[in-house]
Parts: C-alpha cells; structure tokens; sequence
C-alpha cells in the first residue's frame, strides 16, 4: 500500500465509529479491510478507536442544565391551548362515553345555529378542552390587537373581564364555535403561574335566561372552571389550578 | 402530540442537543435558548414529520438552521477548505488520553472554526454517523468526511498543545521557583 493510500485510509476512517454499525458501511469495508492487512495501520486504527472513545465520552460528560425540561414544557404549553386529559379521568368510564358523545354533539359547528343552554355552554367549552391540543388562531402580547382580531373575525367583543385578568399576560385567542354559535377564547397565564382559559358568548345567545350574579366553581381532576354571566356576556374560565385560586382573581 | 409523548422526546435529546448547541453558540444562555427553540419549532411542525426514524435528525437539523438563522447567515458559511497536510497528525497517546476531561475538550473546540465544530461535535455525540451529520448540516458525505478528518486533526494538534502547556505547569519549579519551598 502506497503512503497516499493510507493516508486515504486514515481519511475515510476518521468518520468511522466503533462499536456502532459503521462496520456494515460500504463506505468503510475497504478501509477496515486494509486495516486488517497492515500492522502500522492496524496500530493506528486502534489508537484512534481508543482516541475516539475518551473523546466521546469526555464531550457528553459536560452538564446540560438540570431546569432546562421543565423551561422547554412551560414554553411548549404557554402558546397552546391547554387540553385537560385528566377530565376525562374522572369520569366513571361509562358516563365518560356517554358525555364525550354528547359533548362532540355540542361543539360541532356545521348547520345551523341551535338553541344553546348555559350548560351545554359549559360542556362545550369542557369538550374543547379535552379534545386535545390546538394551535391558537391569534397569537400577541397585546390585548387590543387580540381584540381587534376577535372582532374581525366576528367572534363576541366589548366583554369585561375582572381587573386580575387585565393585569395577567394573555397570549393568544381563537373563535371556536359551540352548537355553531361564535365564542371567544383568550389565553391568559395567571399572576400565580397557570394557564387560563377564559370563553365568551353573548348571553342572548342562550337560550336560559343567565342573570348576572355570582361566580360558581368546578372541579375536575386537576382543572377547576369559574363560571359567571356579567352585563351581555357569559363567561367560563377553565385552569389547571384549584378553585381556591380560580376564586382569587375574583375578589 | 400528548404531553407525555412530548416529555419523554425532551427528556431523551435534551441534552444531546444542548451540547450540541453548546458547541455552536459557545455560552449556556444561547445554548439553552437554542436548544428549547428547537423543541419549540418542534411542538409546532411535528405534525410534518411522517418518517418518526427521522425526529432525531430532524431535531439537530433545526437547531443548526436556527443558530445558522440567527446569526443572520442566510448561506452557509463560505471557507476555503485548507489543503490536508502531508502527513496528518496521529492520534494522541494512550498514555495521555487519561489527562483529557470535558472542559480540555471543549475549551479546544470553542477555539476550533464553526466549520469544523459542528461536524465534530456532532461525531462525539452518541449514535450521529457521518451519513446523520450530512443530513443536519445539509453537506455532502464527501464534504462532511473531509471536515472530520481535519477537525480531528486540528483537535489533536490544540489537545496536544494543552497538554503539553499543562505539563510544563505541573513541574513547581519551573514555573515558580518559590514553591520549591513549600
């Protein structure tokens, strides 16, 4: 073997991995061929494979930082919209087909407008939830270009929110519709950390009379939902807190 | 893809792809920037990904484009490859492998041209063949095998420097006479 050969022999090997599949490689069967027939190269191989192997091993010893996960999954939930898997477990199992049935029915957007009760409202709103994870239409910083947007596309504008979610940072927004009717959906992250969701209708949409009045909670799993009627709309708030917490924002 | 599929994608690249950042971008403030855009895009384009054999590749390909994007270079970075030297450096003595640690290794690749970090860097992590790295760094095979190859020898030549700088430092007297006395 000439010496430009080994030379082309040590080029080709010096993307060679051992212990991993390389030796199956076309690429370097010839290599490792003449490897085996030249003990300088032989010695050389064997220097680079134990050469590889400290440097492989000293570059993944180097620490990746220990909170990163938990920034990467805060990140990944913040522009979405939250799905509550853990809804459905509570459900007995029966009563959880049942209603995931009835629950599809309510959020189907296709025919006409029907009659719609506060109730159906909730579910609805629940059905979104649990119905896995979606991309928000909109997604800004800014509530008035949020605004702006909803009203573009014709979803309910002009609500009123209580003053702790005006100073919460919100998101994003998508029209969703619930037994065809518009719905407005803003992303909040609550000044305690979770993510909101908070719908709105038009209360004339409904076809219960909803007087204004006080804020009821739920819970299920580990989501809680407010839900109140204030002036022309009807509100439901869903977040992966508890209902202690949901009530703060309310006081 | 459910939030536990998406933990357990985290939880097995994370760090792979935080090293290699890190190799890139040269601080842990823009490695870890990198690497959770990375998993940000991913969460957002999965859904594009039909071959799932691919995720890791797809995974480091991003990441690269993104450092690449960032530092505002639309094209590769353009170098005239040197020409290989008559005889390339042999690998570094067995009885000095032991002296080499992490931060030796990646203080020499942090002083290495982004040309030859990446193809490097990307050698040293588990399971990335040379076939893998011309995917994510969008090369030819020739190409990629070249870069490694005088990657790997610049590598030895500033390991060897090092090593050799350290040497002379381990010896008291020499690079300080007081301490003889202590």
């Amino acid at each position: 073997m000439t010496k430009m050969n080994k030379q082309l022999v040590k080029e080709t090997l010096s993307a060679y991995r051992h212990g991993f599949d390389d030796p199956d490689d076309p690429v370097f069967q010839e290599a490792l061929s003449a490897v085996e027939k030249d003990p300088e190269l032989h010695e050389w191989h064997q220097q680079a494979i134990l050469e590889d192997q400290v440097f492989r091993r000293a570059f993944n010893e180097s620490p990746a930082p220990e909170d990163l996960p938990e920034k990467i999954y805060a990140q990944q939930q913040s522009p979405q919209i939250l799905s509550f898997p853990s809804v459905k477990q509570t459900f007995a199992a029966a009563a959880a087909v049942i209603l995931t049935a009835a629950l599809f029915l309510v959020i189907q957007s296709d025919g006409p407008t029907s009659s719609l009760t506060a109730e159906e409202f909730v579910y609805g709103t629940f059905a979104l939830e649990t119905s896995g994870h979606r991309d928000l239409d909109f997604i800004s910083s800014d509530l008035d270009e949020k605004i702006r947007w909803l009203a573009d596309s014709n979803a309910p504008t002009g609500w009123d929110l209580p003053e702790s979610f005006q100073v919460a940072v919100a998101s994003g927004c998508s029209k969703v519709h619930i037994k065809n009717h518009p719905v407005s959906m803003v992303c909040y992250r609550l000044p305690e950390g979770p993510m909101a969701h908070v719908y709105v209708i038009k209360r004339d949409a409904l076809s219960q009379a909803t007087p204004p009045g006080e804020v009821h909670y739920d819970r299920s799993g580990d989501f809680s939902s407010a839900r109140w009627c204030d002036g022309e709309f009807y509100y439901v708030a869903i977040a992966q807190t508890s209902p202690e917490t949901l009530a703060g924002l309310f006081r | 893809m459910k939030a536990k599929e998406f933990q357990q994608l985290v939880d097995e690249y994370y760090e792979p792809l935080y090293r290699f950042a890190f190799s890139l971008a040269k601080t842990p403030e823009d490695a870890a920037d990198l690497t959770q855009q990375t998993f940000a895009t991913w969460a957002k384009k999965q859904h594009q990904i039909r071959d799932r054999g691919k995720v890791k590749s797809w995974l480091f390909t991003t990441l690269y484009r993104d450092f690449l994007g960032q530092k505002q270079k639309k094209q590769r970075l353009v170098m005239e490859e040197p020409e290989l030297p008559d005889r390339l450096p042999d690998p570094i003595p067995e009885k000095y492998l032991h002296q080499i640690d992490s931060n030796t290794l990646l203080s020499c690749l942090d002083e290495m041209d982004e040309n030859y970090r990446a193809p490097l860097s990307l050698f040293y992590l588990e399971d990335v063949s040379y076939r893998e790295i011309s995917e994510i760094l969008d090369l030819p095979i020739g190409t990629v095998m070249s870069r490694l190859n005088r990657a790997k020898a610049q590598l030895r030549d500033r390991i060897t420097e090092k090593l050799k700088q350290s040497d002379f430092l381990s010896f008291p007297n020499l690079s300080n006479p007081n301490d003889q006395n202590e």
